[in-house]
């Protein structure tokens, strides 16, 4: 006998507006529906009315934690229609922004990934080292989470020689505190106990299932568009693609974790070899775009952010497609909760760091009635199928 | 080299495949819609696995919605990445289901059909998504003659 | 043994030192140089030539006639509660007439607090 369990879209284990109905076996899920729909606004729609130049400020109201990289991806993409190349010291700024946006994105997903695991004194500490790169941003963009910094061609602030030097003694700060993490995150018998083994994600599902960002590359998929298709300064930065093997959630946090130390990295060389320069050019908010398509694609604190602009010659966007890295990681969250177990949900879920307002500008709403199979229903069910008959094999063989 | 090979595959199973060379090493393809699944099916032969979206384009001067599916390669080649356009009618659009083959393309379905009324053939739960299940009828929020009050307050 | 000396060390710290928060509405905290805040509207610099208005993402911007001043020229009205402050207006208005200042306190007990209209400096 399976019994439904109810969980969301307000349950206090998951900050976010999602509903997913588990079928149980025992403590044992058998059967995952997601069902978004909480949270549409329409953005796609409201975007074809905005001009060029209004559509980041639209597109970075999409989510609150990477609204530097929406807002860059936008303009990345507006650019690319117009063919303008921004000068180079933009975009510095403009990857340095986007850096310090993934620290911040991961030093956030750390603690609630903490939390959800009951262990909330580390929780306090990562919001905590957050708080300053929050500080940080206003510094330099003039607000804490709604930066506003990029514009078509460039970025809309300079930044001062002193911020850069403060941003120095912040990285060499957050270096320890990023090795202390991981040092706690992989000593911590609590820890070790809650997520080893716990949501993993093969390799090949991984890829099947094109998953994005952290989560594939904890499973050892080269997913990371800075590594694909360097774009900004990436290619002359030392970046370098952090791979993981196992696929669970204590690989998914080692991987964030690393990856905050090649950010790090990133911003110290950026501080040191930022050229001088213009760092924008003039763009007159009226201007009539040719007829073009682009298609602008970075790599998000969660994953793969990819826009798609289609012009038609005029002051607005006549299609603008959005495809956030959480939307592509709903199939493989399903994939990680078959065969779990109830407590575990919320580490998880948790895992694929959902933003749930970015992922539901485009969403799924499940049927929820008898007869109306969800998106993967036949999979699951072979999966169900598979795993009683192992179940009962090992039952039998203990007789 | 490769990317010969790779448009002479596409050639060979459309004839009529148009090509344009995109910046950034993107290939935009045109075939027909009919070809759409043997073409994915090679081309995930050869490494194209990973599907970052489908965009649907709703061309309502020529009656035409348009779909381009973006999908991707492993390892780098050539042409790291590819856009296949097909062309649609606006009147009861229908294009069979590529679940199959790119599994990860299924809520991309879902989202289109949501948006633009296209019916996948073969997709296991082809329902709204996006919008309330209340939702019934022709009602497609981004084709270009959707109406909405509140939508249209707020062209300037 | 090591891991209880670290836990004491850390007690006795957090227990004696300065907490991290701070009582907020006793204590402020003060805004850095060049936060986008709540905007201020200097009357004499403005001309009205509803560059602003049209700039604006967030359609926060009407442009109402000023009775104040012969002849009647049109103003930016800035409805506070759907300003996004993301300073567009300031950067397009050719004359500099509008300034986002550094006061975040946007709060009122009124609806029409945040949405009156910005006072002349
Ligand atoms: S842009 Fe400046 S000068 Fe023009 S109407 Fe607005 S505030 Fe006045
Ligand atoms: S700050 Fe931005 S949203 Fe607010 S009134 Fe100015 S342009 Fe409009």
């Amino acid at each position: 006998m399976t019994f439904n369990l109810y969980f969301g879209p307000f349950h206090p284990a998951l900050k976010e507006p999602i509903n997913f109905t588990f079928e149980v076996e025992g403590e044992q899920i058998v059967n995952v529906k997601p069902a978004l729909g909480y949270n549409h606004r329409g953005l796609e729609k409201l975007l074809e009315t905005k001009t060029w130049l209004q559509s980041g400020f639209v597109a970075e109201h999409i989510c609150g934690i990477c609204s530097g990289s929406h807002n860059g991806c936008c303009y990345q993409g507006v650019e690319r229609v117009f063919g303008i190349e921004p000068p180079k010291r933009g975009l510095y700024i403009r990857t340095l922004v986007w850096e310090l946006e993934r620290i911040h994105s991961h030093l956030l997903w750390l603690g609630v990934m903490l939390h959800e695991a009951g262990f909330d004194t580390l929780f306090m500490y990562t919001w905590r080292d957050r708080e300053l790169t929050l500080d940080l941003f206003e510094e330099m963009s003039g607000r804490r989470v709604v930066y506003s910094m990029n514009t078509v061609g460039g970025v809309r602030r300079d930044v001062t020689d002193s911020f850069l030097q403060k941003l120095k003694k912040y990285c060499d700060y957050l270096e320890e505190r990023t090795k202390f993490y991981k040092k706690l995150v992989l000593e911590d018998s609590t820890i070790l106990a809650r997520f080893q083994n716990v949501g993993v994600l093969s390799k090949n599902d991984a890829i099947s299932l094109s998953a994005v960002g952290p989560v594939a590359r904890a499973s050892g998929a080269k997913r990371d568009v800075r590594y694909e298709e360097p774009y900004a300064v990436y290619d002359e930065s030392p970046y370098q693609i952090v791979l993981g093997e196992e696929g669970d959630a204590l690989a998914k946090t080692i991987v964030r974790i690393d990856e905050m130390k090649v950010s790090l990295d990133i911003l110290r060389w950026i501080a040191d070899n930022i050229p001088s320069g213009d760092y924008r050019i003039k763009f007159s908010p009226m201007t009539k775009a040719p007829e073009n398509e682009a298609i602008s694609r970075i790599e998000a604190p969660r994953g793969e952010l990819f826009y798609y602009f289609k012009s038609e010659g005029g002051t607005t966007p006549s299609r603008v497609k959005v495809r956030t890295p959480t939307f592509a990681n709903v199939l493989p969250v399903v994939k990680m909760l078959e065969g779990q177990y109830i407590a575990d949900i919320p580490v998880i879920v948790a895992s694929i760091d959902p933003c749930i307002a970015c992922c539901e500008r485009i969403t799924i709403i499940d049927k929820g009635k008898e007869g109306v199979k969800m998106i993967t229903a036949d999979q699951l069910r072979s999966y169900a199928k598979k795993w009683y008959e192992e179940k009962y094999k090992v039952e039998r063989g203990r007789k | 080299m490769m990317s010969e090979s790779i448009k002479e595959l596409i050639l060979s199973l459309d004839s009529n495949a148009k090509f344009k060379d995109g910046k950034d090493n993107r290939l935009w393809v045109a075939i027909e819609s009919d070809k759409l699944k043997i073409v994915l099916e090679r081309l995930k032969d050869k490494g194209y696995n990973y599907i970052s979206a489908i965009s649907g384009l709703d061309q309502i001067q020529n009656g035409k919605i348009l779909l381009l599916y973006h999908i991707m390669n492993d390892s780098p080649r050539e042409y790291p990445y590819i856009t296949i356009r097909i062309e649609l009618p606006r009147e009861d659009p229908k294009v069979s289901s590529i679940h199959d083959i790119l599994p990860g393309a299924l809520l991309h379905e879902n989202e289109v059909f949501d948006m633009f009324g296209v019916n996948f053939i073969g997709h296991p739960n082809l329902g709204r998504l996006l919008l309330p299940e209340n939702v019934r009828g022709d009602v497609h929020p981004l084709k270009k003659d959707f109406k909405d009050s509140v939508y249209e307050g707020m062209k300037k | 043994m090591k891991k209880w000396g670290y836990t004491y060390k850390e007690a006795l710290k957090r227990l004696f030192g300065k907490p991290y928060t701070i009582h907020y509405p006793f204590t402020d905290i003060k805004a850095f140089e060049g936060y986008r805040g709540k905007i201020s509207l200097n009357v004499n610099k403005c001309t009205g030539c509803s560059l602003c208005f049209r700039v604006c993402p967030a359609s926060a911007i009407e442009m109402v006639p000023d009775e104040r001043v012969k002849p009647a020229k049109r103003r930016p009205h800035f409805k506070l509660a759907d300003c996004c402050y993301c300073a567009l207006c300031a950067e397009y208005c050719p004359t500099g007439a509008i300034k986002l200042t550094t006061d975040y306190h946007l709060y009122g007990f009124d609806k029409r607090d945040v949405s009156a209209e910005v006072k002349s400096e």
